[in-house]
């Protein structure tokens, strides 16, 4: 082992000067700084995902700030324009344009996404806890709920889900939660689990702090870092089955331009326009790309416990 | 392993049971009820007599609990219902077609099997190789990929680069056999290919894991040639995870056989419920979803019966 000398006749180890070095608080931005240094990947990946959230919003709120209206079929006078200045992306097969509808694109992704993983884990985390630490016959009967929802496909179960509820947006929304549930109720479980077994709760039962007390802050803060990590996975794979959805003309109507359903246009024309089918593919998958990245990355620097998972 | 068989046998039969209420509770969901569904499709116009009638024959007037019950004794028996869209037996449909399906899936998680594993052991035995770094690389971008985006892509490649395209839909495997193999070929590379990356990275995992085992120092030490040591004791015990995950993806692969035979064209049971979406034929929604998450409860019973049987840990744990 290596040691160093520190003048005064101490020795301590390089394990111990890192811990010496790691006492002080860190503020968020150095937080940020030291996660973009350990994590170059993680960073550059939370910038992608970052940007795509801001171009969903930005023209959402502004739509004129697009090149073209999405949804204008004289955009370009040519259909199936080949990529080329003033037509970035191409045009599809109605002439519009093949960026602006990427752009708009995100927006379904983002909007789908990020409301079914923000309400699904979260909503996930709190019946895992509650699982968990009531235990017993409650605890029992959710797990088998949880095992029996976990023998369906995630696609299959969407599918029969929009196919009773009808195609729509919220509604892709409802069978991502009803798919994302029982995964999230696991891990999280999992996690408190062992938590409850740990002294600091144990402790604070025995100076009588009340059930509801020890969850919220005890158990809570405990699995936050679970949670943010559960809930930046899922949602790549949110994404993922909402344009499967799209791609298979069940999800979003066809009139929205969802990168899901470019696509299905994008295959049937995939010998005439190479584009259209390659275009939005490169979107979804550089997106949930640096999503997955991003995950790997929190959950080696939130929570090394969930290594290997 | 009796002991254990018999606790996971145990566990099996609630599950099989909840599935089926699941089943039948989403197919609830219907806003209205499946006659209501039927009758006002394309906002046609209805009578209340009609609607009475209708509900009569599809049996929805009757208690919820006598439906269920219904429902599940004609699964036991192989009757999965009677069609809305044409009228005749589910099962009639769904029979041609679910051996279709299942031969994409054993073919798309053979060819990952057969790709991954030494892809995963020759990575895990040279860290940081060349050859490591590339199937990192792989696995990582394998795990981001659409199911639906590796299917355009593999049929991109092949039109632009050989200008070529196998033909699509399905020949019969009995009657033409190179062809259904010809045809099946590249959609269930692509079915496959997540699970390639994925089942990749667990061999990679797993074989780390064990080279570091003492087993492996003392059958060097002892002399055994490295390759021996490597598949006699190193492969042999990854091979157990590896077996594990395999059979879990196998439930997974039954999802992503919908996309591909949507891009492909193939006549399975991803097409049929598609369709039947498409249709709004519930009674065939409802079978296609009760038989792929049934068969998805026995193929992980049957994983973790022989894993059990295959390690003696796991049953005494």
């Amino acid at each position: 082992m290596t040691t160093t000398n520190t003048g005064q006749g101490i020795t301590i180890s390089d394990a111990e000067a890192q811990l010496l070095e790691m006492r002080p608080r860190q503020t968020q931005v150095q937080k940020i700084v030291a996660f973009s240094r350990s994590k170059p990947i993680g960073a550059v990946s939370a910038v992608i995902i970052l940007l795509t959230i801001l171009a969903a919003a930005v023209s959402y709120a502004i739509p004129g700030i697009l090149p073209h209206d999405p949804l204008d079929i004289r955009a370009h006078e040519e259909k199936y324009l080949p990529p080329q200045p003033g037509a970035w992306l191409g045009s599809d097969h109605l002439g519009r344009d093949e960026l602006s509808r990427i752009i708009a694109g995100s927006q379904i992704s983002i909007y789908v996404g990020l409301l079914s993983v923000g309400i699904g884990v979260t909503l996930g985390a709190l019946i895992g806890i509650l699982s968990a630490y009531i235990g017993g016959k409650v605890d029992l009967v959710i797990q088998r709920i949880v095992d029996a929802m976990m023998a369906f496909p995630p696609i299959i179960l969407a599918l029969a889900l929009v196919a009773v509820l009808g195609g729509s947006a919220n509604n892709v929304i409802i069978a991502l939660l009803v798919i994302l549930l029982p995964g999230t109720i696991r891990v999280i479980r999992s996690q408190v689990l062992s938590i409850k077994e740990l002294d600091y709760t144990l402790a604070a039962t025995a100076i009588g702090a009340g059930s509801i007390r020890i969850m919220l802050r005890h158990i809570l803060p405990n699995v936050v870092a679970s949670y943010i990590v559960l809930g930046t996975i899922t949602l790549g794979f949110a994404i993922i089955i909402e344009a499967s959805l799209s791609f298979l003309g069940v999800g979003v109507p066809p009139d929205v331009p969802t990168w899901g359903g470019m696509l299905t246009r994008g295959t049937e024309e995939i010998r005439v326009a190479w584009w259209l089918a390659v275009f939005p593919g490169i979107a979804i998958s550089v997106v949930v790309f640096a999503i997955n990245f991003l995950g790997d990355a929190l959950r080696d620097t939130l929570d090394p416990r969930l290594r290997g998972r | 392993m009796r002991q254990y068989a018999v606790k996971r046998i145990g566990l099996f039969i609630p599950t099989v049971l909840l599935v089926t209420v699941i089943v039948f509770v989403v197919m609830r969901l219907i806003p209205g009820d499946p006659a209501l569904a039927i009758l006002s499709a394309d906002d046609a116009a209805y009578t209340e007599e009609e609607l009475q009638l209708l509900r009569a024959e599809l049996g929805t007037d009757r208690p919820i609990v006598v439906q269920y019950v219904d429902w599940v004794t004609g699964l036991v028996r192989g009757d999965f219902g009677t069609s809305f869209w044409w009228g005749g037996p589910v099962m009639e449909r769904l029979g041609e077609r679910i051996p279709v399906t299942i031969e994409l899936a054993i073919l798309g998680i053979g060819l990952a099997v057969v790709c991954a594993v030494p892809l995963g052991v020759l990575s895990a035995i040279k860290p940081d190789s060349p050859i490591d770094y590339l199937s990192r690389v792989f696995t990582l971008v394998g795990i981001s990929i659409p199911t639906f985006f590796s299917g355009i892509l593999i049929t991109l490649l092949l039109i632009r680069a050989f200008g070529w395209l196998p033909p699509l839909g399905y020949a019969d495997i009995w009657e033409d056999p190179w062809a259904n193999v010809k045809q099946l070929m590249l959609p269930a590379l692509a079915l496959g290919f997540y699970d390639m990356a994925f089942i990749a990275r667990v061999t990679r995992s797993s074989m780390m894991e064990i080279l570091r085992e003492d087993y492996m120092r003392t059958a060097r030490a002892k002399g055994l040639a490295e390759r021996l040591v490597l598949s006699r004791h190193g492969l042999k015990n990854a091979v157990l995870p590896i077996l594990t995950i395999s059979g879990w993806q196998f439930g997974r692969l039954f999802g992503g056989t919908v996309v591909i035979e949507k891009i492909f064209l193939i006549p399975g049971v991803g097409q049929l419920l598609i369709d039947a979406v498409y249709q709004r034929d519930f009674p065939t929604i409802q079978a296609v979803i009760v038989i792929v998450a049934l068969s998805i409860v026995v193929i992980n019973l049957l994983v973790d019966l022989l894993y059990g049987w295959l390690d003696p840990r796991i049953r005494y744990a």
